[in-house]
């Protein structure tokens, strides 16, 4: 009775497959092609190798403009790469212009002179550093940021190079102490373009005016450490980061009466073909 | 830096090059931008003056590039 019926062929449904791959297509071709994503206000170490290098390169044409060199190594520390002067003279071999080859080349040649610099990691880690080691009379190793403190006039070094490290804003007091700053945002960032992980901090007033030279401290298992906002002004002047170990799990507090944010660890991110990697950690404080 | 740059080799088209990298937009307007930032960071005036420079070059080679407007009289 049914035989007309049971003769027909069953065929699966496949235009939902194909109106899936269109879909996917469409999608795919919208976000790459017409409004592909656009990065703004990134911070330089994420920048892809290509664009480093030309970074890189206008360092080197501003020092021979300007002979500053506390300005291009607080430059190069931005890009938060070790051995610079290494990595400069790699970039001048493998330079196309000779021009471009010369200036790096001097460049590194004039970072050599000042090794205690040359090895920049963040410049914030090492002024907190140069604080603690000069308080129990350790000599100071690097105190090229010191001038922020009041031990920083102890030796001639760091009179000598703090002189000429101009871009950052010149943190002349820190007013911001006695506020009991509270977080307001807390968020996980996944860029598979950052280098480090990070737990970047933005301090904000009340009128939410960025602040720059708040103290920040940082405790995890057996260490701790101190940083400032305002040594990243390309991205903020409240702005400020501290690299983390993935193994460790953080506490950190802003300013002296601030909130103490408890179990800061790096979250676990993948990315698209779906390998795990370390994100970092954006914390917003506010002025209540 | 770029400004740093133009200081000594006064090359407009190399300073537009160079300021290419940041967007499209026109390279006068990055310079006035660095100017208002660099003044709120509290820059020195000797680096505002530099970026002033940049930004007068700049200023300069547009008024040299735009067309004077063509009158017309019936």
């Amino acid at each position: 009775m049914n035989s007309r019926y049971s003769q027909e062929p069953q065929h699966p449904p496949y235009y939902l497959l194909t109106g899936l791959i269109l879909g996917l297509l469409f999608g795919f071709g919208v976000s790459f092609l017409f409004f592909p994503v656009r990065y703004t206000n990134v911070p330089p170490e994420t920048l892809q190798n290509v664009d480093k290098d030309q970074y890189r390169l206008m360092i080197a044409s501003a020092y021979q403009a300007n002979n500053d060199i506390g300005r291009a190594q607080a430059r190069l520390g931005i890009l938060r790469e070790e051995n610079v002067s290494g990595l400069l003279l790699q970039q001048a071999q493998r330079s196309e212009r000779r021009s471009d080859a010369q200036l790096l080349l001097k460049l590194s040649q004039a970072l050599e002179k000042v090794p205690e610099m040359a090895e920049t990691g963040p410049p914030i880690a090492q002024a907190s550093i140069t604080l603690s080691q000069s308080q129990t009379n350790t000599p100071l190793a690097g105190g090229e940021m010191a001038t922020d403190q009041p031990v920083r006039t102890a030796t001639m070094e760091a009179t000598r190079i703090v002189a000429t490290r101009t871009p950052f804003p010149s943190p002349s007091s820190v007013s911001s102490l006695n506020i009991p700053f509270r977080l307001v945002e807390q968020k996980t960032i996944c860029n598979p373009a950052y280098t480090d992980t990070l737990i970047q901090v933005e301090v904000v007033d009340k009128k939410e005016k960025p602040i720059s030279n708040v103290r920040i401290f940082v405790n995890w298992d057996g260490g701790q450490d101190i940083f400032y906002t305002g040594f990243f002004p390309e991205i903020s002047i409240g702005y400020a980061d501290f690299s983390m170990n993935p193994q460790e799990t953080y506490s950190l507090r802003v300013g002296e009466i601030g909130e103490v944010i408890q179990n800061i660890s790096a979250p676990e991110c993948q990315d698209g073909a779906g390998k795990n990697y370390w994100g970092s950690i954006s914390l917003l404080f506010a002025e209540p | 830096m770029v400004a740093e740059s133009y200081q000594s080799n006064s090359s407009t088209v190399l300073a537009a090059y160079q300021l290419a990298y940041l967007g499209d937009d026109e390279p006068l307007r990055y310079v006035q931008q660095a100017i208002i930032d660099a003044e709120q960071l509290n820059f020195s005036a000797a680096d505002i003056d530099i970026l002033a420079n940049l930004a007068g070059a700049f200023q300069g080679a547009q008024a040299t590039i735009t067309p004077p407007v063509a009158t017309v009289t019936p």
